[in-house]
Parts: structure tokens; sequence; C-alpha cells
């Protein structure tokens, strides 16, 4: 037998089928886990809001028009939740979601991350972690869920454009620190 | 001017520029070392950037999700339950009244049933609210309408309960 498609699964779904509901989760939550601790930086309350986000997702799930990859609107659901989960843990996240104008110092961290790695890609993924949510959220959706800016725009709900500037401006700022760091020749 | 050429690089990497913007980037790459240096980075960002994987939830992960859903369901399905009994119960309680009344009635107010005087204090406070709707001067027409109202109540139990039973049914089997 075939296998079920996403859109196949999801129907079975709403139509009752409960268990069907399994084969969406190990579709969707490794990649959710993975943008969820992009932002909440921390693997337990990642897999805590990956939870909460599965949750909703069920009870939802029969407002899903498909209008959407159900991907963009499953990242949707797990971008808000997180941001929410920051929120009630005090953090200066409006800070984060309104500026577009992000600030992104490393100073000596820097140094430590290039002292403590030994090649461009640890080195790049160690700053990856140290990027404002929103870059790195967007280095995420883009390189590792492969979503268009556009999809992307709809996820953290910001015009193209804007998403687009901060995707430039997350890789201008990889790019700078590689070049600083020699690490562009090393591979080409 | 810089901002500009950061702008035509991050097209250039994402296939997004037209000939004649290729023409004009190749352009500047080639008298500019500053903006050939700056394409190499980008270059090497973007190739392990696409390594970039997704990382691995704990194992048991699905199964926790699932869980919870057939918990909640359950507990949901606990809530219907208090929600049937309370239905079930003022059922009951009707039907005690009602025929328990056309009984008091059809006996006469002496009835053996309503000696104990708990039971002839209830009833007597009953007979008197009912007398507002000046009924006891029908206890007889009253004692039928009470009689089918019974019958039509415990038949209508009946099927509540069976319907009640049939959806627990596929419920229980849907959970598992």
């Amino acid at each position: 037998m075939d296998k079920l498609t996403e859109i196949e699964i999801i129907e079975s779904v709403i139509k009752g089928n409960e268990a069907d509901y399994e084969l969406l989760i190990n579709l969707h939550k490794n990649k959710t886990f993975t943008l969820l601790k992009r932002i909440l930086k921390n693997e337990q309350d990642a897999e805590e809001v990956l939870q909460d986000v599965f949750l909703k997702v069920y009870y939802k799930l029969s407002t899903f028009k498909g209008e959407s990859k159900f991907s963009t609107w499953l990242y949707k659901i797990a971008y808000n939740t997180a941001l929410t989960k920051l929120a009630s843990k005090k953090r200066k996240v409006e800070i984060e979601i309104s500026s577009i104008e992000q600030h992104f110092d490393l100073k000596e961290l820097d140094n430590k991350h290039y002292s403590e790695t030994n090649s461009a890609e640890s080195y790049l993924f160690e700053i990856l972690e140290e990027m404002p949510i929103r870059y790195a959220v967007i280095i995420n959706l883009f390189y590792i869920d492969n979503l268009s800016v556009k999809e992307i725009s709809e996820v953290i709900n910001t015009s193209i454009v804007n998403t687009k500037v901060m995707l430039y401006r997350a890789r201008n700022i990889l790019r700078d620190l590689l070049v600083k760091h020699n690490y562009h020749e090393e591979l080409l | 001017m810089n901002d500009n050429l950061n702008k035509k690089l991050n097209e250039f990497i994402d296939g997004n520029l037209n000939e004649k913007e290729l023409e004009n980037l190749n352009e500047i790459i080639l008298n500019d070392a500053d903006a050939l240096e700056k394409l190499k980075g980008l270059k090497t960002v973007n190739r392990i950037l696409r390594n970039l994987e997704a990382e691995s939830v704990s194992d048991n992960f699905t199964q926790k999700v699932m869980n919870e859903i057939r918990n909640k369901k359950t507990n949901q399905l606990k809530s219907n339950n208090y929600f049937f009994h309370g239905i079930v119960f003022a059922f009951v309680a009707g039907i005690l009244l009602f025929t328990g009344y056309a009984f008091y009635l059809g006996n006469g107010k002496s009835s053996q049933i309503f000696s104990a005087s708990i039971f002839k204090n209830i009833s007597e406070k009953f007979v008197q609210y009912l007398s507002v709707f000046n009924i006891g001067a029908f206890s007889h027409t009253f004692t039928i309408i009470a009689g089918s109202l019974s019958l039509i109540l415990l038949v209508t139990f009946y099927f509540i309960v069976s319907a009640h039973r049939a959806f627990m049914k596929k419920i229980n089997q849907s959970v598992q």
C-alpha cells in the first residue's frame, strides 16, 4: 500500500482516525524542535513547547484550510507559542519581536567560539546559537525547512521585504565573521 | 553603494538576478577585490548553512503527545458522564414525583405509604403547592396524565441510556 500523503493524513485525523496523528508528528517533530530550540535556546523548554504545539495543532487541525503548506501553518503556531513561552519567562522579548534593526555584537564571545572550534562549520553553528531570535529563525526556516521568503514572512508575521532584509543581514553578519577569521579562504 | 552591493550579492546567492544584473555584478567583482572577498564569504556561509540538519527530539516524544491526547479525551468523557448522570438523576426524580403523587391521589390522602410523618409532611406540602394550579380537583384525570407522563419518561429514559451506551462504546473503540 502506498504511503499516505500529508493531506491524506490530515483528512484522516480530522475524520477521527486519531492514531494517524502519530504520522504527522513523526513527519515534523524534529524540524519543529530545531526551530523551537533556536528560539528558546534550551532543549527542555523546546521539548515542552513542542508538546504544547502538537496538542494545539491536534485540536485546531479542522481549521487548517490548506491555503498554505501545513509546515508553514505549524511553524507559525510553534513560533507564536515559543514567543509566549519567552514572554512568560519575562525575557525582554518585545525588543526581539519588534526591532528590525537588531543589534548583534558578539564582543568577547566571538573570540571564545573561535578558540573553541576548529572548523568554519562548527564556528558558524556556534555563532548561530548566539544570533538574535529573528535572524536565527529566518536562517533556520530558510535552510533547514526550505521555506521561501514569502512563507517565512507568514510564519514570523512580517512583510516579505523585511524578511528578505533580515535574511540578507543575517548572512552578511555570518559572512563578515568568517572573513574576519579567514574561514572563507579555507573552504574555497 | 555598500548596501546595494550586499543586496546584489545575496540575490546572486539565491539565484534571483536577471542576465543584465548578473553582467553588472560580474563587472564589479572583476574590478573590486573587496566585492570578490564578500562574495567568497557569502558562498561559504551559504554552503555551510545548506548542511544544517534538524536535531532529534527524544525517542518517546510522539508517544508522550499521543498519551496526552488520549488522557484529555478520557477526562472529557468523564466530565460528559457527570452531565449524563445529572440528567438521569433528574429523570428518575421526575418519574418518582409523578408516580408518587399519582399514587397518593389514587389511594386517598390517608395512604399508608405516606403515613410516616416525614413523608406525610412532604406530600402535604407538595399537594398544597400543586393546589395552586387547581389540579387537586381533577385528581383522577391527573392520575392518568401522571401515569402516562411517567411511561413516556421511562421510554425516553430507556432510549437515552441506549444511545449513551452506543456512544460510549464507539468512543472507547476509537481510544483503543
